[in-house]
């Protein structure tokens, strides 16, 4: 009875073409129960954080995730400022966690009314621990033209929709 | 693997963008190539880009509204181009410039190699032995 072997394990890196341009499908198995990899993915996030990725000048003391949906996704640098760079749309563990992007390709502290992408990561019990799967959508808001469509129609009606709505109702 | 320059995006007089200026010479915050943002890098290129967000348009006339010589404008939507941000359509006998939707698919593989190698740091974190803490 205890022996079954789960069948429902996805490949790690399940890249679907039919998701077209601007969905990025990735993902990893990890050796801990799904407690344990949200835990570390999220509370944990500032210890695998690749510290060259950052926005503020100097040098990035902590980056982290406010527990909470509607909660930041912030970094703070070694002057002790912050920046919010995202917002966490689902808080649900251990199974799932999504935020916004609000960072365009250059890295540059997302302004008041940036449009966003988003990172959905979900959490699923294998047979030797957890698969991460991890979706990035919404590419498109970061594609070409993005500065055209955040100084534009990104302001007000801009079609990450869900996104944006759902950062100026905090 | 190059370190690109930061789009350092001028805040000064005149200057329309809402985003805040942030340093421009941050090292290595971006160590992934990136076509597409290295065109768009230069300024003048970058203003070039962002007039076609209007719509397609000839070299004379996005010279009209720029503040360089035509050729260099010639030049300027070359790079634009072979960066796949840009496509030409010939129509009768004029050469029109628009954005490449396609280009997205560059920010696409931006973001694949980002959070390929980001989940790879993540996994090392996961296996690590738990701290009492």
């Amino acid at each position: 009875m205890t022996t079954q072997v789960s069948k429902q394990t996805q490949p790690a890196t399940d890249t679907q073409p039919v998701d077209g341009p601007a969905v990025v499908r990735t993902g990893v198995e990890v050796p801990v129960p799904p407690e344990r990899a949200f835990a570390v993915f999220t509370a944990g996030f500032d210890t695998w954080w690749n510290r060259s990725h950052h926005l503020l000048a100097g040098e990035l003391k902590t980056v982290g995730v406010d527990p909470f949906v509607g909660g930041r996704m912030w970094e703070e640098n070694d002057a002790g400022e912050t920046c919010t760079w995202g917002r966490v749309l689902t808080w649900d563990p251990p199974r799932e966690f999504a935020f916004s992007w609000l960072i365009g390709p250059d890295w540059a502290v997302p302004g008041p009314d940036a449009v966003g992408s988003r990172v959905t990561v979900t959490f699923t019990p294998s047979s030797t621990g957890t698969t991460v799967a991890l979706v990035h959508d919404l590419l498109e808001a970061h594609g070409p033209g993005w500065e055209s469509v955040r100084d534009g129609v990104g302001s007000d009606g801009g079609w990450p929709g869900l996104v944006r709505l759902f950062a100026a109702a905090l | 693997m190059a370190t690109i320059p930061i789009l350092a995006r001028s805040a000064g007089p005149g200057g329309s963008c809402a985003t805040p200026l942030v340093s421009g010479n941050l090292p290595n915050v971006l160590v992934t190539r990136m076509p597409a943002l290295e065109a768009l890098a230069d300024p003048t290129r970058r203003s070039v880009f962002e007039l076609l967000g209007d719509g397609p348009r000839c070299v004379v006339d996005i010279a009209r509204d720029v503040p360089v010589s035509r050729p260099a404008v010639s030049q300027h939507l070359k790079v634009l181009k072979e960066a796949g941000l840009v496509h030409v359509r010939n129509e009768g006998t004029r050469r029109t410039y628009g954005i490449d939707p396609s280009g997205v698919a560059a920010v696409r593989d931006y973001f694949d190699r980002f959070w390929t190698d980001a989940l790879a740091a993540y996994a090392r974190a996961a296996g690590a032995p738990e701290e009492d803490s």
